[in-house]
């Protein structure tokens, strides 16, 4: 049972945070000169035990990240595709929670592995509080995910269901926004962490060069952290649309219409990083038409790639990977206006020729 | 029965076993199917010569997995296919809006976003296919669904998406109306319902393509053609 719960539970969490993933990587590995890479570790573990507000920033970290676990497996469990899962209800209690403290160990590695460096870490400097509160903290969230996650499979018959609160404001929706409701209304917790994952990424773009002094690729490199946060949400839109949206395939909509739906949809989604970016950008007209057009044209080029790997996720991440490397030699080497503009008449074109010819029921399967 | 299977470069026999010439049968096909193939990975489908059809009411029978749907999703232009399809000379591949715009597609199992109401999805439908809010009205009514379209669509039965599903499908005055197994899900006062709507618009000179596991009620439904796929060509029977 561990074993399949790893392979779709766990799997499916690693991939569909890909964009956070790399995005993380790049900042606690690719930021500083290979040689100097042991010491920017180090100096950044030790910032995060030597003072109780480092320390907060680490136990707070920890539990966003616990938070968004949670919500990802709730969610699953809510599905019909893992009803499966629910079979483990039958279970010993004990036997139960070891699964899925097994389970959490598997989603929780990379704290995990920063738990070990930290414990390790305060021990040499003798830092014992710090060390302490790592031992009581990190065991306390694992063991809380796990018996959250035993309630919601064994006792969840016992929850009464709420009555939804009605505000009594009705908002008007027009078609092209019913991908955007399909966010608020039904992936609002995805929505809420892939902002702040983006907000997150983006000011720390910003810090990690701002001893370089104000540069358009900096600002660029913030946004392509943000577009990459957006990675499994703009999956999530295509799968909407395949799902709920195929019959409006053999109503007269043209090609030219939807391309302009999404692109306001994107228009719209971006908007907190359209204020950031204007904001750091010290109203550069110049900075900000490239950071609208080059965020817009990423989000674009997500939702071709989705398209073309036909929903299938470990595809889609290889080309992100691509993705990253290719746009950020783009912004290093000042071809950001061309990229941007390459990319958005590409994906569009793309989009003409080929939206015609997929089957997006089809691409479920 | 006779079977008939329809391929390129065939004339097709009426009923009665009469042969027709391809020129006089020309001025009055509605729907022109040529050369098609269709396949779901190395899986064919659906491997014919040419199938045409004339305005009436046309029932296409047979059992699960038999290409119906498929066949259905294709005239509707939501699936890739080989070869050529075309609606009053209005080829579906060069003219896409226009070749939509005069065909109705409901499918067998409409999916619709569960957070709209059913009234923002006829509202959508009036929208697109630039038809009467008063007509998607009288329809509401007629099928007694008037009461719960400010309801949200997830909240609906499975027989309530049907015949929402049914209401969409009738806003405008296209051409062809493409059913796919109407009848399933919706109660025998709703299907009886549907028969008589049927009349009407064929009254006004609309054509209908049906599918259905059941047997079509030929005493509440004149059928002009049954048609059957078998071995991935359609025969009339």
């Amino acid at each position: 049972m561990l074993k399949l719960l790893i392979n779709s539970l766990a799997k499916e969490f690693y991939q569909q945070h890909a964009g956070f993933f790399l995005v993380g990587i790049y900042i606690l590995f690719g930021a500083v000169e290979p040689s100097q890479l042991i010491g920017y570790q180090k100096a950044l573990l030790l910032a995060g035990i030597s003072s109780p507000v480092g320390i907060a920033i680490v136990f707070v970290s920890w539990f966003l990240y616990a938070t968004k676990v949670h919500f990802f497996i709730k969610e699953k469990l809510a599905s019909a595709k893992y009803n499966f899962i629910k079979e483990t209800a039958a279970l010993e209690k004990k036997m139960q929670l070891k699964l899925w403290l097994k389970l959490y160990f598997t989603i929780l590695m990379p704290v995990i592995i920063y738990v070990f460096l930290l414990i390790g870490l305060s021990i040499n400097y003798s830092l014992f509080i710090s060390a302490i509160g790592i031992l009581i903290v990190f065991p306390t969230l694992i063991f809380g995910l796990s018996w959250l996650t035993y309630q919601s499979v064994t006792l969840s018959f016992l929850i009464n269901e709420k009555e939804p609160v009605r505000f009594g404001i009705k908002f008007k929706k027009p078609f092209f926004s019913w991908p955007l409701f399909h966010l608020l209304k039904e992936q609002p917790l995805m929505l809420l962490m892939c902002k702040l994952l983006s907000f997150v990424f983006f000011k720390a773009m910003l810090w990690m060069f701002a001893d370089v002094g104000y540069d358009i690729r900096i600002l660029l490199v913030a946004l392509l952290a943000s577009v990459l946060c957006h990675a499994v949400l703009i999956f999530t839109l295509l799968k909407f649309e395949t799902e709920y949206m195929n019959f409006s395939k053999s109503l007269q909509l043209s090609t030219y219409k939807r391309i302009f739906n999404w692109l306001l949809i994107f228009g719209i989604i971006l908007i907190p990083e359209w204020i950031f970016l204007i904001s750091a950008a010290h109203f550069n007209l110049y900075a900000i038409a490239n950071g609208l057009l080059f965020s817009l044209s990423g989000l674009f080029f997500l939702l071709a790639l989705v398209y073309i790997v036909r929903l299938d996720m470990d595809n889609y991440l290889k080309w992100l990977l691509f993705f990253f490397f290719i746009a950020m030699w783009s912004i290093l080497a000042h071809y950001y206006l061309l990229f941007s503009l390459v990319l958005l008449a590409g994906c569009i074109l793309y989009y003409l020729l080929m939206f015609n010819k997929i089957d997006l029921k089809g691409m479920e399967e | 029965m006779l079977l008939i299977p329809l391929r390129q470069g065939t004339s097709v026999s009426n009923k009665s076993g009469i042969t027709k010439s391809k020129t006089e049968l020309k001025s009055k096909i509605l729907l022109c199917l040529t050369n098609i193939n269709k396949k779901y990975g190395s899986h064919e489908v659906l491997n014919f010569g040419e199938w045409n059809i004339d305005n009436g009411i046309h029932w296409l029978k047979g059992g699960n997995g038999t290409g119906k749907s498929t066949l259905f999703r294709i005239i509707s232009g939501q699936i890739p296919f080989k070869g050529e399809v075309t609606l009053n000379e209005i080829n579906l591949k060069n003219e896409p809006i226009k070749f939509r715009s005069k065909i109705s597609f409901a499918e067998a199992e409409p999916q619709y976003p569960l957070f709209v109401s059913g009234q923002e999805l006829i509202n959508f439908y009036v929208e697109t296919r630039k038809a009467d809010g008063k007509q998607a009205e009288e329809l509401a009514a007629y099928f007694e669904m008037a009461a719960f379209l400010d309801n949200k669509i997830g909240g609906y039965s499975s027989g309530m998406l049907k015949k929402l599903s049914l209401i969409c499908a009738f806003i405008g005055s296209p051409d062809l109306y493409i059913l796919d197994e109407p009848l399933i899900t919706i109660d025998v006062a709703s299907a009886d319902k549907l028969y008589q709507l049927i009349k009407e618009k064929v009254g006004q000179g609309r054509s209908f393509l049906l599918s259905s596991h059941q047997e079509v009620s030929t005493d509440k439904l004149k059928l002009d053609t049954v048609f059957q796929i078998v071995d991935k060509q359609i025969v009339q029977l």
